[in-house]
């Protein structure tokens, strides 16, 4: 489904990925951990065509990945992305930002993409919020949302960004719930997260992010309870 | 001693009014044209791939915005009369008025535009969604709330630049005060009346956009 190959990143002369060869399957949740500024956010960003690569390939099922082309739009359409700060559109109610993209993206019609976007809201348990704004919304509601609002496109694959660390700590469940919820529904997914617990619980596979590079890969229980990377180890030991 | 001079009537106060509407009008032709040159004039200055429409709008908002009012109202009159260019009055007043309109609302629209988190962008990119389209649907929206006290500022600020057209002869609000102060001596009157009229323009503006602001200002 996803399938990155020695992908090179600059940040003008700083080298933020460095070589990051990936696949995910179809059905597969992948979480990718790492410390702050060792450049997990970047492949989701670089994955969805938000920054270019300088070198290698980006495939979504097998359809590549071209930050510069107009092609990346289609590609869009069918990866969802959930951003750390949740990034709803302020003056649109929880149902109109998830219908708009329906509307002038899908091009479907308003009744269609209202019926979709009350379906998705209901999915993530918002159906009484409808017709709130995001400023009435807590962060939790509002990552709902943000959710909601991807997964009306009908994406393939989903990326997750971070989508817990702006939240206040009561309200990360909520939206943890979500996720492993979409995650047994059978959902490809590829989450960046800090929250461990989640990753045990939900994970097919991590991989830990280093430097630019990915260090270590492999099935959840042995990334945690039998790491070989003595980076990886310390990691783990500083935030368990 | 015979009259030489006319004394101030009510006739004189129904000529000001007269004037004040041409002062409305050219404002309301200058605004909404300049808006139209200023709109282009921001989405090009935010054009982030094509260089040279940024560099070609900076350009034009430092020479307009640089320069005064009364030099451009000069130069369309005077100037290109030289040149053999004569435009009527109202035409060689309304350019310089319009092309002043754009620089300026041209920086509000920039402004309002650069206001808006990337964050916005992306979220409406990742949704499959032109640069067109996150413009008109998602930054728009939230830039014409910022714009507006800024936008406001400005339209004041242009009821009273009109006035300038009293340098090529055009009879506007300031002009007609001017005619009428000479015919009957009554100066401090006169300029006392047309200053209240632009207060009681301008006025009235202000508490409109303090309305308008306060009803979008919901859910920022």
């Amino acid at each position: 489904m996803l399938k990155l190959e020695n992908v090179h990143k600059w940040f003008g002369s700083l080298h933020v990925l460095k070589g990051i060869s990936m696949e995910v399957a179809r059905g597969e949740v992948v979480v990718v951990i790492g410390r702050s500024g060792s450049g997990k956010s970047t492949i989701l960003r670089c994955v969805n065509g938000l920054e270019p690569i300088q070198q290698g390939r980006i495939l979504v099922d097998g359809d590549l990945v071209d930050a510069h082309s107009r092609h990346v739009r289609k590609i869009r359409e069918e990866v969802g992305f959930v951003f750390q700060s949740f990034n709803l559109f302020p003056y649109y109610t929880a149902l109109e930002n998830v219908s708009l993209a329906l509307k002038i993206v899908k091009k479907l019609p308003p009744d269609q993409a209202r019926g979709i976007a009350e379906e998705m809201l209901r999915r993530v348990g918002l159906s009484d919020k409808l017709a709130a704004y995001p400023d009435q919304l807590s962060g939790g509601q509002q990552q709902r949302v943000a959710i909601a609002r991807a997964l009306a496109m009908s994406p393939k694959l989903m990326l997750f960004d971070e989508v817990t660390s702006a939240l206040d700590p009561e309200l990360v469940g909520e939206v943890l719930k979500v996720m492993q919820d979409l995650a047994e529904g059978g959902m490809t997914m590829v989450v960046v997260t800090h929250e461990m617990g989640f990753a045990r619980a939900v994970a097919d596979r991590v991989l830990f992010v280093h430097e630019g590079q990915i260090a270590e890969e492999g099935p959840t229980e042995q990334i945690f309870s039998a790491p070989r990377n003595e980076n990886l180890r310390s990691f783990i030991q500083s935030i368990l | 001693m015979p009259e030489i001079f006319i004394a101030f009537s009510y006739k004189d106060v129904l000529y000001l009014l007269q004037a004040a509407l041409v002062t409305i009008a050219l404002c309301a032709m200058a605004f909404s044209c300049g808006l139209v040159v200023a709109l282009a004039i921001g989405l090009m200055r935010t054009a982030r791939r094509v260089r040279v429409l940024r560099f070609v709008a900076a350009a034009y908002v430092e020479v307009f915005r640089g320069t005064p009012l009364l030099m451009q109202i000069f130069i369309a009159y005077f100037g290109l009369s030289i040149i053999g260019l004569q435009l009527p009055k109202f035409v060689a007043v309304s350019i310089p008025l319009i092309l002043f309109t754009g620089a300026f609302m041209g920086e509000i629209v920039r402004a309002g535009i650069e206001a808006i988190p990337r964050g916005q962008w992306e979220a409406g990119w990742s949704l499959g969604m032109s640069y067109g389209q996150v413009m008109r649907w998602v930054v728009v929206p939230t830039a014409v709330r910022i714009m507006i006290p800024p936008s406001v500022g400005f339209l004041v600020q242009l009821v009273k630049g009109t006035s300038l057209a009293y340098v090529v002869g055009y009879v506007e609000l300031t002009r007609a005060g001017y005619i009428v102060s000479q015919a009957t001596y009554a100066t401090m009157l006169v300029f006392t009346l047309v200053g209240l009229i632009y207060f009681g323009i301008n006025y009235p503006l202000s508490l409109a956009s303090q309305r308008l602001e306060a009803r979008l200002k919901r859910h920022a």
